[in-house]
């Protein structure tokens, strides 16, 4: 079973979605790239976002990430404080420390396109 | 000849476009004579339909028919503010009798200071708390959303905020009469009342948002809604408020309904409004707060701000209908 079956599936992406918004919304380092006046519009792209990084159903490239974050600037600083409230989200949720380090994995494979390195 | 690479053939006449103009920006730059309002998808004053009559499929990529009912979908309607085809289209103008019906007005008096009631006879079918738009001649359209309630009153009620330059406000509060017509163009939207019957509802108005909530309240009541109904009615200053009586008689009829008003700036000489901020008013003070299903109208921001606000506090985004109130170019 892959991390994404492992976890729950969609159902697993829907319980994370919110908790994971609520946080990036509260941190004041990367809140900017998340506050949008179109909720739902963003509220999607995090659910594609999560599915991804779960090991579930993409069809994301490498070049898709890499023109998607481009224009934003990032630093390394801001992919950590993501992938920081990523974790947290899946320890609220229970996720065995085994999936989390699976889901860590995979977060850290697309490091290089999300800061077009 | 075939028409170049994205332009657009109005009406036979081709219009050379580039590929990220909208509709509307190549219209208005070949001078043509189109009407447009919001120019955000919202109003569809600027509704084109495609012009099939070589019969060739036309590529719908790029086209936008958010907001258009099913069967202006496949009319081949558009909304040409927010449309870039992706491949040249042949567009022309909708025959407006098409779209819009005929109203009159029959009351018109001011709700305070600033906010004009009209009431209007019409045959359009509604449902309180949808919009429509309004066209005072056949250039200027004014979305507005509806405030009555079929079951309750035979005519169509909006709540009009005048602007002394506004363009339609301005001619509704010194030009329009009883007994004049004017066009209506709608309904439009989905803000109005859809809950189980028990289910605590919390209703927010900032300034004249309070048309769609009034509707959307009436509505509610008029179907026997059992479940709390909380009513905020907010505004920057106590002069911004009305039907205070209307509302205050509503509450006192109805004991599952309550009505707070809310103001930013404290004022003695009004007493009935509280001195308060509605962000943590509606976060904090309304008591099951997650079961309940939340309507909000009003500007922009407040709507943004609210939303945000209560989706922080733990609201789920799909408990919250939003309408939101957006400024005309």
């Amino acid at each position: 079973m892959s991390v994404y079956e492992n976890i729950g599936g969609a159902a697993a992406v829907d319980a994370a979605v919110d908790i994971f918004y609520r946080k990036v919304l509260s941190d004041d380092l990367i809140s900017g790239f998340f506050d949008s006046v179109d909720m739902d519009g963003m509220r999607t792209k995090q659910k594609s976002f999560l599915t991804m990084v779960f090991g579930g159903p993409n069809e994301y490239t490498g070049a898709d990430m890499r023109a998607a974050h481009k224009h934003l600037d990032l630093n390394v600083d801001h992919f950590n404080a993501v992938a920081g409230h990523l974790v947290s989200t899946l320890q609220e949720l229970n996720v065995a420390q085994a999936d989390i380090d699976e889901v860590v994995k995979i977060a850290l494979s697309v490091e290089d396109d999300v800061l077009n390195l | 000849m075939p028409a170049a690479m994205h332009a657009i053939v109005f009406e036979e006449q081709e219009l050379a476009r580039t590929k990220d103009e909208t509709v509307l920006d190549c219209l208005l730059k070949h001078n043509i004579d189109i009407a447009s309002g919001c120019r955000s998808g919202v109003c569809q004053s600027c509704v084109l339909e495609l012009d099939t009559s070589d019969h060739c499929t036309p590529a719908l990529t790029g086209l936008y028919q958010q907001g258009l009912s099913v069967e202006q979908q496949q009319a081949g309607q558009i909304l040409a503010c927010c449309s870039k085809p992706e491949a040249t289209v042949r567009l022309r103008r909708v025959n407006s009798s098409a779209l819009r019906v005929p109203a009159t007005v029959i009351e018109k008096f001011w709700l305070n200071d600033s906010v004009i009631c009209l009431r209007l006879h019409t045959q359009m079918q509604y449902r309180p708390g949808q919009y429509l738009t309004l066209w005072r001649d056949a250039s200027i359209a004014r979305s507005y959303s509806i405030a009555s309630c079929p079951a309750n009153e035979n005519y169509l009620e909006l709540h009009i905020r005048h602007y002394e330059q506004g363009a339609c406000s301005g001619w509704i509060a010194s030009d329009l009469r009883v007994g004049d017509s004017l066009e209506l163009q709608g309904p439009m939207g989905s803000f109005f009342y859809a809950a189980e019957i028990n289910q605590p509802l919390l209703l927010c108005a900032m300034g004249t948002g309070l048309s769609a909530i009034y509707g959307v309240l009436k509505d509610a009541l008029a179907s026997g809604h059992t479940g709390t109904i909380g009513l905020v009615v907010a505004a920057k200053n106590s002069s911004g408020l009305y039907l205070l009586d209307e509302l205050r008689a509503l509450e006192a009829r109805h004991d599952n309904l309550s009505v707070d008003f809310l103001v930013q700036a404290p004022d003695d000489s009004c007493e009935i409004a509280q001195q308060g901020d509605v962000y943590d008013h509606c976060t904090t003070q309304v008591e099951d707060l997650s079961q309940r299903k939340i309507y909000l109208c009003g500007g922009e921001s407040f709507v943004a701000k609210l939303r945000k606000r209560l989706f922080m506090a733990g609201i789920a985004l799909n408990n919250i209908r939003a309408d939101s109130f957006l400024s005309f170019v």
